[in-house]
């Protein structure tokens, strides 16, 4: 027994012996790669990215590999995939709901005027009578013409109350026109529609007065169904080349009128209030 | 026993000299040897005479431990020892008795090539991850630098007496 591992151990001493060179070179170069490993310099990181990406690329082969999982605890899997992408998607929407009321909450406790939070239960998209269905009627003391607004600025105003909703008309109606005035200079026109979502046009204002690109549109004290300075919109382009007397000036409603979930209508209807200075400020600080 | 301490403080000997050696070229030799930016690489001559003369286990760890000094000063380290010991082993291929009387143009050529291969390795893994084209100092650095090395081979075969280079390489 020892007399045969003396003869294996020779027979492995003459192997060595013979590929020896191989052995050394092998080593050195295992050596020579496990110092560039210590090494922190952007070359090695280069390689060690590298490295992952191939280690990626090769997992990905291995998914072809027969799966040796029984067939019970793969559909056990899947349903446990699809009920946790179930639970995923709701608590995506929760976090995203949490983050937007929190932001009217505060809105809503810094505003001086009372208002009556309301979601949205229905859009109708028709431009010919662009409304939406809110939750609140006159359970919650909603009157007809009162304001609609959002953090950010006007939305509407309520055209038609029922018992537990109500039916608000969107700036973006085709019939929607409002005094407004510029917030810089106080110039005043009129708001309406022109066609394109969350755009509008403001019209009346003669070609020779200071307009300028990045002025903000107000409601005007004109108004007979809107609080004045509540703002509506920033104006993106002025155009002094159309016929007659005044000047083709577009804004962007503040307010994103697509994606609109929640709204205030404002149920004090104190002009006193509305018309005291840095009043528009409550929304303006919103689109910082 | 005897012959195992023999070794030993052959080894102790092997490595002071290398360090030394080493020492004084890097400080007094290397500078006067210096055109612009281009150098001989002495150690990858000493690398390949080793590799060529005494065989490619010999050559190995040469470079290796040549490598490895020169480590220390650009501080990356096994960048130098990997590519130095893969040309002291590759010197030893290259030793053949056909070239026995032309050795003194032979072994120059041999250096200029394994400086190429080695400066290919050097550089291959040098500009990964930074903005630099291995192309650009392959012709940049490696062509001139090989070019020198392999003349300062030749100043050096020139200078030792011919009946010191008459001898079989050791892989023949």
């Amino acid at each position: 027994m020892l007399w045969q591992l003396k003869k294996y151990a020779v027979g492995f001493m003459e192997i060595l012996h013979i590929y020896r060179q191989y052995i050394i070179l092998l080593s050195l170069v295992v050596a020579s790669i496990f110092l560039l490993q210590t090494n922190a310099n952007p070359q090695l990181t280069y390689i060690r990215r590298h490295l992952l990406f191939m280690t990626a690329v090769v997992s990905r082969f291995q998914v072809w590999l027969p799966e040796y999982e029984s067939a019970a605890s793969v559909k056990n899997l899947k349903e446990r995939n699809i009920e946790l992408f179930k639970r995923n998607t709701v608590l995506e929407e929760a976090y995203l709901e949490n983050i937007r009321l929190r932001k009217l909450i505060q809105f809503r406790d810094r505003f001086p005027l009372r208002t009556v939070p309301a979601h949205v239960l229905n859009k109708i998209p028709n431009p010919r009578l662009s409304v939406l269905i809110l939750d609140a009627g006159y359970n919650k003391n909603v009157r007809m013409h009162d304001n609609v607004i959002t953090d950010r600025g006007l939305a509407g105003k309520i055209i038609e109350v029922h018992e537990n909703h109500s039916i608000c008309e969107l700036i973006t109606d085709e019939m929607f026109r409002a005094a407004a005035k510029i917030q810089r200079t106080r110039l005043d026109g009129i708001l309406r529609w022109e066609g394109r979502p969350n755009e509008m046009g403001f019209y009346g204002v003669i070609k020779n007065l200071d307009v300028r690109i990045g002025d903000v549109i107000l409601t005007s004290e004109y108004s007979e169904y809107f609080l004045p300075n509540i703002p509506v919109g920033v104006v993106y382009e002025i155009n002094n080349e159309v016929p007659g007397l005044f000047k083709d000036i577009r804004l962007k409603t503040f307010s994103d009128l697509n994606t609109i979930e929640e709204v205030f209508i404002v149920a004090d209807t104190s002009r006193s209030v509305a018309a005291r200075s840095g009043f528009e400020e409550q929304f303006l600080r919103n689109l910082k | 026993m005897g012959i195992v301490i023999r070794k030993r403080w052959k080894l102790l000997w092997f490595a002071g000299a290398l360090g030394a050696g080493y020492f004084i070229q890097y400080n007094f030799v290397l500078p006067f040897l210096s055109i612009g930016h281009w150098l001989p690489d002495c150690q990858l001559i000493l690398t390949v005479y080793i590799g060529y003369r005494y065989g490619a286990v010999a050559g190995s760890f040469f470079g290796f431990f040549s490598g490895l000094m020169q480590d220390v000063i650009i501080d990356f380290y096994g960048l130098y020892a990997l590519s130095k010991t893969l040309a002291g082993y590759t010197a030893s291929y290259t030793a053949s008795r056909h070239v026995l009387l032309i050795e003194r143009i032979y072994l120059p050529v041999v250096v200029a090539a394994l400086a190429m291969f080695h400066d290919g390795i050097y550089y291959g893994i040098y500009v990964l991850g930074v903005p630099m084209s291995w192309r650009t100092m392959m012709v940049t650095y490696a062509l001139p630098n090989a070019i020198y090395s392999g003349i300062i081979m030749f100043l050096l075969l020139m200078l030792i007496p011919k009946r010191l280079l008459a001898h079989m390489p050791a892989s023949e």
